[in-house]
C-alpha cells in the first residue's frame, strides 16, 4: 500500500511539475485538476479554474491550436490535445497544453523577413528594369542627334546645330535624373551597402578638388584649401564620399561668378568636419529648409551650361546619413553658401566592431558564412616597456603585410591598430577557422623567430564565426574583444 | 584592311545608328540581333571586335561572352559590353564572364570609339 501511494505521489509530482500545461476535466467538461504550468498559461490561480467548466471546447481526437487571452491584449498560442484517462476512479480527460507562442513568433518574424526580402528583390528588379527601359530609347535618340550634329547625315544650319545641342544637353540631363532616381531609390530601400574602408579624408578631398580645378580656373575663381597637417583617417565608402565632394564643389562652382571656392577639413576630437564654401549667389532664407529636398532648385542658371537634376543635395544628405554623419547649410542671398558635414572618427575598438557589424550584415544578406580573426601582441604593456613605439609599429606593419598576404578574395579585409590585426573573411567557411588561425599564427611566429624576437614577443589569436558562434554582431565581437586595446 | 566589328543588339534603331557611326569611323560592320545569331556570326566571320548588348533574345549577352571567352579559338576577340543595365552587379558580372570593356547606354560616342581603338591596338 505504501508503495502504491508513493507511486501515485510521484506521478502527481510529475504532472504538477511538467513544463507543459495539464488540465484534467470530467466527461461534462468540468475542471478537476490544473497543474502549475497550465495555471500560469491561463494567467489564473488554480482554485479559480477548478470546479468550473473549462474555457475551451474539448478538442476531440485531433490536436487543436487555442488562443489564450493574456495581459495587454496579447495572446498566447498553445497546442491542445486530449487523452482519456481514469482520474480518481472516474472516466476523465487529460488535456495536454503545449505553449507554442515563441515558436509562432519566430515563424512570424521569419516570414516577415522573407517578405521583406521578397519585396526588396522585386523593387530592385523593377528599378533595374525601368532603368533599362528608359535608357534604351534614350540611347538611339542621343546617338541620332549626335550624328546629325557631327554632320554624318549632311549639312546643318547654325540654328539647327544650336537647337540640336540643346536637345543633347537635355538628353544627358534626363539620363542623370534617371541615375539619380535609381540612386535614391536604392539608398532608401536599404539596398546600398556601403563599401567602407579606412582612408585619409584629406587625400580624398585633395584628389577630388584637383579633378575640378580646371573648371574653377576657367571661371576665374580662387581656390582656398585648408587641411590639417596630420593624417585624418576615417572609415567610409570612398566612392560615395567622393560623390559628396563632387556634388558640393560642383554646386559651388556653378553658382559662383566671382570670388572663391573654399574647402576645409577640421580634425576634431571625435569627428571630422568638412566645409565647402563659396562666394556665390547664396540661397534665400525662405528656401533654406528645402535645400536638401528632392527636385528643389533655387536660382536656376539661364543660358548655357550643365543643368542640375534637383537630386544632388538630396543624395548627398542620404549618403552622409548612411554614414551616421550630419550635414547642414548656412547661406546668405548674394553673399555665398557654406555646406558643413561631419563624419565620426572611430576608436580602433569601435572600428573593429563596425567592421564586424558591416561584414555580418553582408554575410546575412548574401546568406554566406563569415570568419573573423584577431591576431595580437600578448602582454602588450610589457612589450611597450621593452621596445620603443617605432619598433612596435614597424613590427605591426610587417605582421599586417604577412596577414594581408593571405587574403584571397576581394571582399576579404584586414585592419590593424597599434597591437592587433583584425581579419574578416566573408564566404570562408567556419570549419576552416582553426586551420587558418594556425597557419597565420605560425607565419607570424616564424617571422618573430627569424628576427630573434620569439622569446620576447608572443602572438595571441582569437576567432569568431558566423553562423558557428551566433548571429549577433555583439556576440561575435564579445568573442574577440579582449584582444583589442 | 578595315577592321571588322560585330555589332549585337536587339534594338533595330540602335543597330542602324551604331552601324552608321562605325562605318564613318572606318570600320567594316556586321550585325546580329540575338544571342544565337551573335554566336554563329562570331564563329563564322571571325570579327576583330564585338560590341555586345546584354539583354538579348534566345541567348543573353553574358552567355554569349562566356562561350566565346571559354573557347580557345575565339577568346582573343575583344568584347565590349554595351548595356543599359548599369548597376554595380551588372558590371561585375561582365568582368566575371571575361568582357574586355563595359560601356553604359546612353553612351558618349567618344568614349565608345576610344575603347574600341584601345582594344584593337592590343
Amino acid at each position: 500500500m505504501t508503495v502504491k501511494t508513493s507511486k501515485d505521489q510521484r506521478l502527481l509530482t510529475f504532472i504538477e511539475k511538467n513544463h507543459d500545461g495539464i488540465v484534467i476535466v470530467d466527461k461534462s467538461g468540468l475542471v478537476l485538476f490544473v497543474n502549475f504550468a497550465a495555471a500560469r498559461l491561463f494567467n489564473r490561480k488554480k482554485k479559480e479554474l477548478c470546479g468550473k467548466p473549462f474555457a475551451f471546447p474539448l478538442p476531440g481526437d485531433k490536436a487543436v491550436e487555442i488562443n489564450i487571452p493574456g495581459i495587454n491584449q496579447e495572446f498566447s498560442i498553445a497546442q491542445m490535445q486530449q487523452m482519456p484517462i481514469e482520474w480518481q476512479a472516474r472516466q476523465a480527460f487529460a488535456l495536454l497544453i503545449h505553449d507554442i507562442s515563441e515558436l509562432k513568433k519566430t515563424e512570424m518574424l521569419k516570414s516577415a523577413m522573407d517578405e521583406r526580402r521578397r519585396i526588396d528583390r522585386i523593387k530592385n528588379e523593377f528599378i533595374s528594369n525601368v532603368s533599362h527601359e528608359l535608357r534604351t530609347p534614350l540611347t538611339s535618340v542621343r546617338e541620332g542627334i549626335s550624328q546629325i550634329l557631327e554632320g554624318f547625315l549632311g549639312k546643318t544650319t547654325q540654328k539647327q546645330k544650336e537647337f540640336l545641342s540643346m536637345c543633347l544637353e537635355d538628353i544627358d540631363r534626363l539620363s542623370r535624373i534617371i541615375d539619380g532616381l535609381l540612386d535614391i531609390s536604392r539608398i532608401e530601400s536599404g539596398k546600398i551597402i556601403l563599401k567602407k574602408e579606412t582612408l585619409d579624408i584629406v587625400d580624398l578631398a585633395r584628389s577630388t578638388v584637383s579633378s575640378l580645378s580646371v573648371k574653377i580656373k576657367n571661371k576665374g575663381l580662387e581656390l582656398i584649401e585648408e587641411y590639417p597637417k596630420e593624417k585624418t583617417e576615417i572609415y567610409v565608402d570612398k566612392d560615395r564620399i567622393i560623390e559628396v565632394f563632387i556634388n558640393l564643389l560642383g554646386n559651388a562652382i556653378k553658382f559662383t561668378e566671382k570670388g572663391h571656392i573654399g574647402i576645409s577639413i577640421k580634425n576634431k576630437a571625435k569627428l571630422v568636419e568638412c566645409c565647402v564654401t563659396d562666394t556665390g549667389r547664396g540661397i534665400a532664407k525662405k528656401d533654406l529648409p528645402r535645400v536638401f529636398s528632392r527636385f528643389q532648385q533655387f536660382g536656376r542658371v539661364f543660358g548655357p551650361g550643365e543643368k542640375g537634376t534637383g537630386l544632388g543635395l538630396s543624395i548627398v544628405k542620404s549618403i552622409i546619413e548612411l554614414h551616421k554623419g550630419q550635414i547642414r547649410v548656412e547661406s546668405k542671398l548674394n553673399k555665398g553658401s557654406k555646406f558643413i558635414f561631419t563624419l565620426f572618427k572611430y576608436t580602433s575598438r569601435e572600428l573593429f566592431r563596425q567592421y564586424i557589424v558591416d561584414g555580418l550584415r553582408e554575410a546575412v544578406h548574401n546568406d554566406e558564412p563569415l570568419s573573423i580573426f584577431v591576431f595580437y601582441i600578448e602582454d602588450f604593456e610589457l612589450v611597450k616597456k621593452e621596445f620603443d613605439s617605432k619598433k612596435i609599429a614597424g613590427l605591426m606593419n610587417k605582421f599586417y603585410e604577412i596577414v594581408g598576404g593571405h587574403l584571397r578574395r576581394q571582399a576579404d579585409l584586414a585592419v590593424k591598430d597599434d597591437r592587433a590585426i583584425l581579419l574578416v573573411l566573408p564566404v570562408t567557411k567556419n570549419e576552416y577557422i582553426e586551420s587558418i588561425q594556425m597557419r597565420l599564427t605560425q607565419a607570424l611566429e616564424e617571422y618573430l623567430s627569424k628576427e630573434g624576437l620569439d622569446k620576447k614577443i608572443r602572438i595571441g589569436a582569437k576567432t569568431a564565426g558566423f553562423p558557428r558562434d551566433g548571429s549577433s554582431a555583439d556576440g561575435l565581437f564579445d568573442k574577440i574583444k579582449d584582444a583589442i586595446s | 584592311m578595315a577592321k571588322k566589328i560585330l555589332l549585337v543588339d536587339d534594338e533595330p534603331h540602335i543597330i542602324t545608328m551604331l552601324e552608321n557611326r562605325m562605318k564613318h569611323a572606318g570600320y567594316e560592320v556586321i550585325t546580329a540581333c540575338d544571342g544565337q545569331d551573335a554566336l554563329t556570326k562570331a564563329q563564322k566571320e571571325k570579327p576583330d571586335l564585338i560590341i555586345l548588348d546584354l539583354m538579348l533574345p534566345k541567348l543573353d549577352g553574358y552567355k554569349v561572352c562566356r562561350m566565346l571567352k571559354f573557347d580557345e579559338k575565339y577568346k582573343h576577340i575583344p568584347i565590349i559590353m554595351l548595356s543599359a543595365r548599369a548597376q554595380e552587379a551588372d558590371k561585375k558580372m561582365g568582368e566575371t564572364v571575361g568582357a574586355d570593356g563595359f560601356v553604359t547606354k546612353p553612351f558618349e560616342p567618344q568614349v565608345l570609339l576610344g575603347k574600341i581603338k584601345d582594344l584593337l591596338k592590343q
